[in-house]
């Protein structure tokens, strides 16, 4: 739980290892020291794990001046926060969590460097806990665009690199913006389309078609509208372990995004895949909202770092992570959500209309380039 | 206690009081705590937190079990009808 300091130089305390990520976003951006404690001290094994430490390396690559102290048992951390520098960076990513565990928080801090960010994570690029590199390239940069980050935004997806030897390779590309846009996203509008890409590796391409083919049984009751490209990669470009996977993405006509993915598992046909990642987007258009559910988080950070204006945006209900993102942004920013049911909402449960007003975050990095 | 998308929420809870006034955390408030009237302390003394029999570890996932496992909730017959209207070829109201 949070426990609030006197002092606003202080550091921000905190305890656990939950939530970790985005209390050290919310650091950098904010400018303010956080110290996190009691990770896992009751557990078998205490401490940071290898991701966690990897994530602070890449962090302090990304970033300049920014001062990590770990205890000796590894159970607590401080981040004093430095300038987000940006510029060329390649990173090894450990195998015990994919890229997007890595990008996704980069993706919160990239636009406000004081250089383009030019950045290469090695490692798996699809698993099932985090965001996978497709659905990053096709759902999450879009979400920026809201914000007017877009020209020079860019993940390339170079090698695949599937559970559990990894081998992949993906280079993001983010521009350097001054001020994020305040948005005003308040109709969800109709799904108009469905996208995805259903990828193989190191298994047979049948494997990418069956997916699809499975896929569209279902969807194509709902809309004719439908694209689902097969991704092959052979080769050195395939990594080193066998794997495929079905990302699928809805637009609604007013460019409200929902996404879902399956991931290969043991025992589960390609057929298994496709329907149970089918569903999961039926349930995130059946949530609602202008939001994809996995994507609150991202676009709250940015509301809040908007220009002093009102934004407001209708999304489903919150997830866990959300929620405390929301408690986190109060401890940092100083700024609380009006959280209200969306007028004219049809969904169960209802809609819910998010309203902030922006902290006129202003990138001062890039005024010193 | 409900669990999360069992569609049996009442219409309305305050989202902003329990999101900044309670000290639930927040998977019990998904899991329905807010819901269930708190008990009398002098009444029950064992009280069962919600979702507090669950010793598992959080990775820090973006995608969330109730996310991911959404299959018995769509292989139903009829299930898919009632999404229906959320596209632009299902019939939808009449402002549409």
């Amino acid at each position: 739980m949070t426990a609030p300091t006197d002092s606003a130089n202080a550091p921000l305390s905190f305890s656990g290892h939950e939530h970790f990520r985005h209390r050290l976003v919310l650091s950098i951006l904010s400018g303010r020291p956080v110290r996190i404690d009691k990770i896992r001290s009751a557990d078998a094994n205490p401490g940071l794990r290898d991701y966690e430490v990897n994530l602070l390396r890449l962090l302090e690559r990304v970033t300049n001046g920014t001062v990590i102290e770990i205890s000796v048992t590894g159970t607590a951390v401080l981040l004093k926060p430095g300038i987000i520098a940006g510029g060329p960076v390649t990173h090894e990513c450990p195998l015990s969590r994919s890229i997007g565990y890595y990008l996704e928080p980069v993706i919160m801090i990239a636009p406000f460097s004081k250089k383009p960010l030019d950045l290469t994570l090695k490692g798996i690029t699809t698993d099932d806990k985090d965001l996978s590199a497709d659905m990053i390239r096709t759902v999450t940069l879009p979400h920026l665009e809201l914000f007017g980050i877009s020209d020079g935004l860019e993940l390339r997806i170079k090698k695949r690199g599937s559970p559990p030897l990894g081998g992949g390779e993906v280079q993001f590309l983010c521009p350097v913006i001054k001020q994020p846009k305040t948005i005003n996203f308040v109709d969800p509008g109709k799904i108009k389309r469905i996208r995805g890409v259903s990828h193989a590796v190191r298994v047979s391409p049948q494997f990418s078609n069956r997916m699809i083919e499975a896929s569209r049984s279902i969807l194509n009751e709902f809309i004719p509208d439908i694209y689902l490209y097969s991704d092959v990669y052979k080769g050195n470009e395939s990594g080193k372990s066998p794997g495929y996977a079905l990302t699928l993405l809805a637009e609604s006509t007013t460019g409200a995004l929902h996404c879902s993915e399956a991931i290969s598992e043991a025992g589960a046909t390609p057929e298994d895949i496709a329907l149970q990642s089918t569903y999961s987007l039926l349930t995130e258009i059946e949530q609602g909202g202008c939001i994809d559910r996995l994507h609150q988080p991202l676009v709250l950070l940015y509301m809040v770092l908007g220009s002093e204006d009102v934004g407001r945006c209708v999304m489903s209900e919150p997830t866990a992570r959300t929620i405390q993102l929301l408690r986190d942004i109060k401890e940092f920013f100083g700024i609380s959500f009006k959280i209200a049911p969306h007028q004219g909402s049809q969904s169960n449960p209802p809609e819910l209309l998010f309203a902030c007003y922006g902290t006129g975050y202003v990138n001062a990095n890039r005024s010193l380039a | 206690l409900t669990k999360c998308g069992s569609g049996a929420r009442p219409s309305r809870i305050d989202w902003f009081k329990l999101v900044y006034s309670s000290a639930l955390t927040p998977t019990q408030i998904l899991q329905g705590a807010a819901r269930v009237d708190p008990p009398d302390a002098e009444d029950d003394f064992f009280v069962p937190v919600p979702g507090g029999g669950q010793i598992v570890e959080q990775q820090d996932a973006t995608k969330e079990p109730s996310i991911v496992n959404s299959n018995e909730r769509w292989s139903g017959v009829g299930a898919l009808d009632t999404i229906r209207p959320q596209f632009i070829t299902g019939l939808g109201d009449s402002s549409d």
